[in-house]
């Protein structure tokens, strides 16, 4: 296999030692639980007081964040970037265009985790609270992992958990 | 549901964003039994081929790296079909050294069917066809599926022993 030169287990294995809380979404968190898909970005929501936490444990893999911390939080949202692209979501909470909303201290405190090898843990947000951010941008292909995540939660007996 | 998840997250760009209606009456539907089995079975595959969270992520950031890979394409080559089908093979090879054969299965629809058999693959006698959606944007205007089969399940489909998935059919294969 072609090698790679991000140490992704590295990556995930800082952001595991903490302290900043850190959410993997988007379709790796898919991914992770088992479903097949491709992608090219991470997407992560970080706590919007540990924005400076994640990026010093990152530091080290290059990342390099386009906004300051300060207007990070004035947007909601920044990129981490060197050779992988990371989207970093920084909003305390955010609703679907039909007002349901979550904040990111609910899917914090409901996350669910996967152990990604050996002793590295990746924090993923529950199933349920996966369809939620799921729905923020009405995408037609959000439609798709929507349903593929009601169909996981079907399978595991409408409980959270790979 | 068709198996059109397997694509790429860069089709954000290319996303269609839907009014809130359409969105809702189409995520709120009901599943069917055949949907929910589809899950099963892709997750079932998915995690005995890629048992830890660390192979599916390569998995993933491979199959993105192969179909960045063929993203340069002339455009008369852009759409053609064996073209494309010949540089996603080319591109599958060079991620896999151990790819043995790589055969396509003209599929009268235009979809680019590879199966590939190689020795990275475990045996678990259970053939899946992962489908990619259709991405020009990376000189891969086809949808393409691909199945994985190691040598072992590649001597028993040609024995006759192991059935493809429905569809595909390995007397019309040829190598590419």
């Amino acid at each position: 296999m072609e090698p790679d030169a991000f140490d992704e287990a590295e990556f995930f294995a800082a952001l595991d030692r903490g302290p900043a809380r850190v959410l993997l979404i988007g379709r790796r968190a898919l991914i992770a639980l088992g479903l097949p898909m491709i992608t090219a970005d991470y997407d992560l929501w970080v706590h919007i007081d540990d924005i400076e936490m994640l990026n010093r444990a990152v530091a080290p893999f290059d990342l390099v964040p386009n906004h300051s911390p300060d207007l990070a939080r004035q947007r909601g949202r920044y990129v981490l970037e060197d050779g992988e692209h990371v989207d970093v979501l920084v909003a305390r909470s955010r609703s679907a265009p039909d007002g349901a909303r979550l904040t990111f201290d609910d899917a914090w405190a409901r996350r669910q985790t996967v152990r990604y090898r050996g002793s590295i843990q990746i924090a993923l947000p529950s199933i349920e609270d996966l369809i939620l951010t799921k729905r923020w941008a009405m995408r037609d292909k959000d439609i798709v992992d929507i349903r593929l995540l009601e169909g996981l939660k079907r399978q595991s007996g409408g409980s959270d958990g790979p | 549901m068709a198996l059109e998840y397997a694509s790429p997250e860069l089709a954000n760009l290319i996303a269609t964003r839907l009014t809130p209606e359409e969105f809702e009456r189409r995520a709120r539907a009901p599943l069917s039994e055949a949907e929910i089995e589809e899950v099963a079975e892709l997750v079932a595959w998915f995690t005995r081929r890629y048992p830890t969270v660390a192979e599916r992520l390569a998995y993933a950031r491979r199959k993105f790296r192969q179909y960045a890979g063929v993203a340069e394409p002339s455009s008369t080559q852009a759409g053609d079909y064996e073209a494309t089908a010949k540089r996603l093979a080319d591109a599958h090879r060079a991620s896999d050294p151990r790819t043995e054969l790589v055969l396509l299965d003209p599929d009268p629809e235009g979809e680019i069917r590879l199966l590939e058999v190689t020795g990275s693959a475990p045996t678990l006698n259970q053939p899946i066809a992962v489908s990619l959606m259709p991405r020009p944007d990376l000189g891969v205007p086809f949808r393409s599926s691909i199945v994985l089969l190691s040598p072992e399940e590649w001597r028993r489909v040609q024995r006759e022993e192991l059935a493809l998935p429905d569809g595909w059919i390995a007397a019309r294969m040829c190598p590419i």
